[in-house]
């Protein structure tokens, strides 16, 4: 029964997953039939980003086990939930401008906070603060700007609310795929 | 939850999301070997419905931020407006059509579909805005 709960917290991908995966890799063969060195260079790049984001993924593994271990449904639902208000509203813009590491490396923290009560539009509040780069900002300024990039980071952060908002109403008061999270 | 349990499912939930990334990290390297970014100019042809090819080009193309400001300083140079830069620029680190799979994956095909498809239409929004306050400013 608890092995059942348990796995019923995690998502049934399937064997979509591996299909797609073994898909993208096999494309790499046609390439190699066809020019070796873009082959060669196209792995070198795979190689390379594989590399950069296995630290990332150290630090999601263990950001995963805390958030399992320390953050209790009541208090998710209390900072971020339905009833939340502006603090919810800060709370994710704050967390999605800090954060770093990939969009993709985010999703299952993002499902594991989503099932303990976040709401679904704080998350995408959070994903699209993810925009605002901070280390990058310096050398965006070099390239476009100080001006143009305070009223981009400015604008982004005031529609990652609007994009909250519709993501709230499309999921919440829609009945959307809630389903899918308490899985 | 224990220690033991809280590792235990942090570990199963980031396993199952490997291969996922895996085939996003292939597609990334193939695409960006295989699509130069001189060829993306031929995209833009002046006309209004420059920023909406912006947005699309940055909603499918992948990677490193600072990839979108090297690819975004050139397009500038070539003489495509800032309007559509700025979508193309939201566009790639707000739309994900790559990393999509894993999201329905791990969020739900609705909050998935609906997450993209408004953070491409809200790509324009910060576009438009941030110009219209440029211009006023």
């Amino acid at each position: 029964m608890k092995k059942e709960k348990q796995a019923n917290n995690q998502p049934k991908p399937g064997r979509g997953p591996w299909i797609f995966m073994f898909i993208s890799l096999f494309l790499f063969f046609p390439l190699y039939l066809a020019d070796k060195e873009k082959a060669a260079l196209a792995m070198g790049k795979f190689v390379h980003l594989a590399m950069e984001i296995l630290p990332m993924l150290l630090v999601v593994f263990v950001l995963m086990a805390l958030i399992n271990i320390f953050l209790k449904t009541s208090t998710m639902v209390k900072y971020m939930g339905k009833g939340s208000g502006i603090k919810g509203w800060f709370i994710a813009i704050v967390a999605g401008i800090l954060s770093v590491g990939a969009l993709y490396l985010w999703y299952p923290v993002l499902r594991n906070l989503m099932q303990k009560g976040v709401k679904p539009g704080l998350a995408a509040a959070f994903l699209y603060n993810r925009g605002i780069k901070l280390p990058w900002l310096p050398l965006m300024v070099l390239y476009f700007g100080l001006k143009y990039v305070i009223v981009l980071t400015a604008v982004t952060v005031v529609v990652s609310i609007l994009q909250g908002v519709i993501i709230d109403f499309l999921i919440t008061e829609e009945g959307g795929d809630e389903s899918i999270l308490q899985q | 939850m224990n220690l033991k349990e809280a590792v235990i499912k942090a570990a199963k939930s980031l396993l199952r999301a490997v291969p996922t990334i895996v085939g996003i990290l292939a597609l990334i390297s193939l695409f960006n070997v295989l699509v130069p970014i001189s060829s993306y100019k031929f995209l833009f042809r002046g006309t209004i419905f420059d920023p909406v090819t912006g947005a699309l080009l940055g909603s499918v193309i992948t990677g490193n931020p600072v990839t979108s400001y090297l690819i975004s300083g050139s397009l500038i140079k070539q003489g495509v407006g800032l309007l559509t830069v700025t979508a193309f620029l939201t566009a790639w680190v707000t739309v994900g059509v790559v990393q999509l799979p894993m999201e329905m994956q791990f969020l739900g095909r609705k909050f998935a579909i609906s997450r993209n498809l408004s953070a491409f239409f809200l790509s324009l929004v910060v576009a438009f805005l941030t110009m219209a306050i440029m211009t006023w400013a």
